[in-house]
C-alpha cells in the first residue's frame, strides 16, 4: 500500500490494468541478436539435457513395432536434426548494457539476462564432438543459475552451445573485460527510477572477526572422545555395514558367517548373544571412529581453517574462514544421556561444500564453547514454540497407531491371536509415537539477536543451527491449512546459498515480526524499525 | 515490505515483545492475517490460462469414458466403471473451473524499494520475500499456452533456492518491464553473492 507520507518503503507497480501499461521501451539502436554456429545442429544431440538419450528412448518406446532398423534410425536422426534446427533458429544471445541476454524456445519461450558483474567465470568447453566439428561451448558461471527452481541447474552454469572457436574466444574476452570494468566502477549502480536511495550492504563480503592467525592449532581431538562414537548413528551403522561388505570375502574363504554366528549363539546361549552382539557393534563403532577421526586437528592457517584427520590415510580439508557463516550442533538421540554431539560449520558461496565437519565427536559443552570461536553465540535463550506445534506432532504420530488399531479390530474377527498381536503392536506404536511427538516438540526452539539466528529441531538428531543473520538472501514462510488452524507456520531463512535455517512450526503471530527483524535488521519488539544497518566489516 | 500496520491490531493490550518474555497468557488475537497481503494481483488472463491447462487434463478421462461407453454393455463391471469415471470427470471439471479463481485470489506479488514479496499456494501457502540487493538473475518465460493468453512467468533468482521466487500468470508486458527494471537496478556483486 503506498505510504501517504512517502517516507517509508513504497509499493512499486501499483495495480495496473493492461491498458495502463506503457509499451515496452525499445532501445534506440537495438543490438542485434547473435545466432549459434550452424554446426551446432550436429552437436545438439550431445548438449545439456541429453537430447540424444531422450530421442532414443522416444523412438524405442513409440517405434517398437515399426519393422526395419533403417526406418527407426532414420526417424531418430530426423528428430534430432529437426530439434537441432529449431534450437539454431530460435536461440539468440547478445551482450548489451552490461548484461548477457539470451533468448530461446519455439513453443515455450525464455529470455534471461545475466548482469556481467555477476559472472564468476567464463569457460570454454569443447567435448569430443565439438572438436570434431570445430566449435566450442561457452559456460558462464554465475550464482543465479544455481538458485533455479527444483534445482534444475545444479552446476551453477549457463551454456551457450555451440559457437565457433573464434566467436567463443571473442565472447569470452568481451564478457571478462566488461566484468573487470564493471567491478572497478562498482560504486555507481543504477537505481530503480522511482526509488529513493535504498539501504545497501557494503559490496564486499564480511571477513573474520579476528586478525588472521598463522598456523595456530585451534583444536585437537582428545583420544578419549573417540568413545563417544557409539552414540552417533553413523558410527553404529558402520559395523554391520562393514560386516555385510565382508561377507563376500568370508564366503570366498569357505567361511559361512551365518552358520558361524548360529553355532556361536547355540554355544553361548541366546540370552548372552544379544548383549555380546551389542558389545561387538560398540567396539566396531569405536574402531571405525578411531580409523576415520584419529588425530583430528583444526588449524588456522592464513585465511583458511585446515582440518586433518585419519589413522592410516591423512585427509586434509581446507575451509576459507571468510565463508564461515554458521555452526550446526548435532545431538544424536542415543547420545542424549551422555551429552554426545558433533559440530559442523555452514559455509556461504555457491561453489564448493556448503557444510563441513568441524568436530566429529565430543561432549556438548566443549563443542558449543568451540563453536563460539567462529560464530557468536545467541545472547537470547531459545524460545519454545506454541502448543499448536505439539498438537500437530501428536496428531501426526497418532496416525500409524490408529491405522494399526483399525487393522487389529478387523483382524480380531477372523483370527484372535493375530488380532491380539496386532493390537499389542498398535498400543506400542501409539505410546512410542506420543513419546516421539513430545520429544519432537521439546526440541523445537528458535531465538534471534542482532547478529545471529538460532533454530533447533529434530528428534533422531537434534540440530541446533546458529547462523550469522546480517546478510540474508531471502525468506520463505509456509503454512498449510492445518498449520493455519493450529496457529503455526514454518519459516525458512536463507542465509547461505545452499541450505537454509528452518524454524519449524513457530507462532503465526510472530512471523511478521521475525521477517521484519531478519530482512530489515530491526531488533524485535522495540516498535520502531531500524534501517538495515549492516556493519562495515 | 509495507510499513503500514494492519488495521486490525487491537489497541487494548500492547504487543508483547516475545524476546525474553514468558509464554504470553493473553489469548492470541484471532484471525489476524499472518503477513500483510502483497499489493498486486496477477493478470486476469491467468484465470483462463489455468482453466485451459486444467481442462486439458480432463481429456484423458473423457476419452476413457467414451471408450468404456462404446464397449458392449454386457460386461458387469462396465456400469461401475462408467460411474467411477463420471465421478472423476465431475471432480476434474469442478477443479478446472474453481481452482483457477482460487489461485487468482491467492497469487499476489509486490515489489517495493528493497524487496520482492510474493504469495502463492492455495492449500499450502507460500510467502517469499527476497531482498533486491540479493537478486542475481531475472528470467521471463512463457510456455505455449501462456503465450496464447499473454501471460508470463517471472523468475527471480538468488544464490539460494529458498531465497528465490517466481510469479506465475503475470501479464507478459508487465513481466518484461519488471524484469528490465530489476535487472537494471541490481546492486554490484559481492564476491560470492551469498
Amino acid at each position: 500500500m503506498p505510504d501517504p507520507a512517502g517516507s517509508g518503503p513504497r509499493t512499486l507497480y501499483p495495480a495496473w490494468t493492461p491498458a495502463d501499461l506503457p509499451p515496452f521501451p525499445k532501445p534506440a539502436a537495438e543490438e542485434p541478436w547473435l545466432r549459434l554456429d550452424p554446426r551446432s545442429i550436429a552437436t545438439f544431440p550431445f548438449a545439456q539435457g541429453a537430447p540424444l538419450l531422450l530421442a532414443l528412448t522416444i523412438t524405442a518406446v513409440a517405434g517398437g513395432h515399426i519393422k526395419g532398423l533403417s526406418i527407426r534410425l532414420g526417424a531418430e536422426v530426423g528428430l534430432l536434426v529437426v530439434l537441432g534446427l529449431v534450437r539454431w533458429l530460435r536461440f539468440g544471445y547478445r551482450v548489451v548494457d552490461g548484461r548477457l541476454e539470451t533468448r530461446s524456445g519455439l513453443l515455450a519461450r525464455q529470455s534471461k539476462a545475466i548482469n556481467v558483474d555477476r559472472i564468476r567465470g567464463v569457460e570454454i568447453e569443447a567435448k569430443l564432438v565439438h572438436r570434431l566439428v570445430g566449435v566450442c561451448a561457452l559456460q558462464v558461471e554465475h550464482p543465479g543459475a544455481a538458485g533455479g527452481r527444483h534445482g534444475r541447474n545444479r552446476s551453477g552454469r549457463d551454456h551457450i552451445d555451440a559457437i565457433s572457436r573464434a566467436e567463443g574466444a571473442r565472447l569470452r574476452a568481451v564478457l571478462l573485460h566488461q566484468r573487470a570494468t564493471a567491478v572497478r566502477a562498482s560504486g555507481s549502480a543504477a537505481q530503480l527510477p522511482w526509488a529513493p536511495s535504498a539501504q545497501r550492504p557494503p559490496a564486499h563480503a564480511p571477513e573474520a572477526e579476528r586478525p588472521p592467525l598463522t598456523d595456530q592449532t585451534l583444536f585437537r581431538l582428545p583420544t578419549g572422545w573417540l568413545f563417544y562414537a557409539p552414540f552417533s548413528l553413523r558410527m553404529l551403522v558402520v559395523g554391520p555395514v562393514a560386516l555385510g561388505g565382508s561377507i563376500g570375502y568370508l564366503q570366498d574363504a569357505r567361511i559361512d558367517p551365518g552358520s558361524v554366528a548360529a553355532s556361536f549363539a547355540r554355544g553361548t546361549g541366546w540370552l548372552l548373544t544379544l548383549p555380546l552382539a551389542l558389545v561387538f557393534m560398540v567396539v566396531l563403532a569405536v574402531g571405525g571412529g578411531a580409523f576415520a577421526y584419529w588425530g583430528w586437528t583444526v588449524t588456522a592457517r592464513a585465511d583458511d581453517l585446515v582440518i586433518t584427520r585419519g589413522l592410516l590415510t591423512r585427509r586434509t580439508t581446507a575451509i576459507e574462514r571468510r565463508r564461515l557463516r554458521g555452526v550446526v550442533l548435532r545431538e544424536p538421540l542415543l547420545g542424549r544421556p551422555a551429552h554426545a554431539a558433533s559440530l559442523s560449520v555452514e559455509l556461504s558461496g555457491v561453489t564448493g561444500t556448503s557444510e563441513a565437519g568441524l568436530i566429529p565427536l565430543g561432549p556438548v559443552d566443549a563443542l558449543t564453547r568451540f563453536g563460539r570461536e567462529f560464530v557468536a553465540e545467541c545472547t537470547v535463550e531459545l524460545q519454545p514454540h506454541p502448543l499448536g506445534a505439539r498438537r500437530r506432532r501428536r496428531l501426526r504420530a497418532a496416525v500409524p497407531a490408529l491405522v494399526l488399531s483399525a487393522t487389529a479390530i478387523v483382524v480380531l474377527f477372523s483370527s484372535a491371536s493375530v488380532g491380539i498381536v496386532v493390537s499389542a503392536v498398535a498400543v506400542v506404536a501409539g505410546v512410542a509415537g506420543q513419546l516421539w511427538a513430545q520429544e519432537s516438540y521439546r526440541a523445537l526452539g528458535h531465538a534471534l539477536d542482532d547478529r545471529v539466528v538460532t533454530a533447533r529441531h529434530g528428534v533422531l538428531e537434534r540440530r541446533t543451527q546458529t547462523v550469522d543473520r546480517r546478510f540474508p538472501i531471502g525468506l520463505r514462510v509456509r503454512q498449510s491449512l492445518f498449520a493455519r488452524r493450529a496457529g503455526v507456520a514454518t519459516v525458512d531463512v536463507a542465509l547461505v546459498s545452499r541450505g537454509h535455517t528452518r524454524i519449524s512450526d513457530m507462532a503465526a503471530d510472530e512471523v511478521e515480526a521475525l521477517s521484519r527483524a531478519v530482512l530489515l535488521g530491526a531488533t524485535i519488539g522495540d516498535g520502531r524499525e531500524q534501517p538495515a544497518n549492516e556493519p562495515v566489516p | 515490505m509495507t510499513s503500514a500496520a494492519p488495521p486490525s491490531r487491537p489497541e487494548s493490550s500492547p504487543p508483547e515483545s516475545w524476546l525474553g518474555s514468558p509464554v504470553p497468557t493473553v489469548p492470541p488475537v484471532p484471525s489476524r492475517a499472518m503477513l500483510p497481503d502483497p499489493a498486486n494481483r496477477v493478470a486476469r488472463a491467468a484465470i483462463w490460462h489455468w482453466m485451459t491447462r486444467y481442462g486439458l487434463l480432463i481429456l484423458p478421462t473423457l476419452i476413457l469414458l467414451v471408450a468404456v461407453v462404446l464397449l458392449p454393455l454386457s460386461h458387469p463391471a462396465t456400469v461401475s466403471c462408467v460411474v467411477v469415471l463420471v465421478f472423476v470427470l465431475a471432480l476434474n471439471v469442478a477443479v478446472a473451473i474453481g481452482l483457477p479463481y482460487w489461485r487468482y485470489a491467492v497469487h499476489r506479488w509486490e515489489v517495493t524499494d528493497g524487496f520482492v514479496f510474493t504469495r502463492s499456494g492455495a492449500i499450502f501457502r507460500d510467502w517469499r520475500i527476497v531482498p533486491l540487493h540479493r537478486v542475481q538473475t531475472v528470467e521471463v518465460s512463457q510456455g505455449l499456452l501462456e503465450r496464447a493468453f499473454g501471460v508470463a512467468r517471472l523468475e527471480i533468482r538468488t544464490a539460494s533456492y529458498t531465497g528465490s521466487t517466481s510469479i506465475l500468470g503475470l501479464d507478459a508486458r508487465q513481466a518484461r518491464l519488471v524484469a528490465a527494471d530489476l535487472t537494471a537496478a541490481l546492486a554490484p556483486a559481492t564476491d560470492d553473492g551469498a
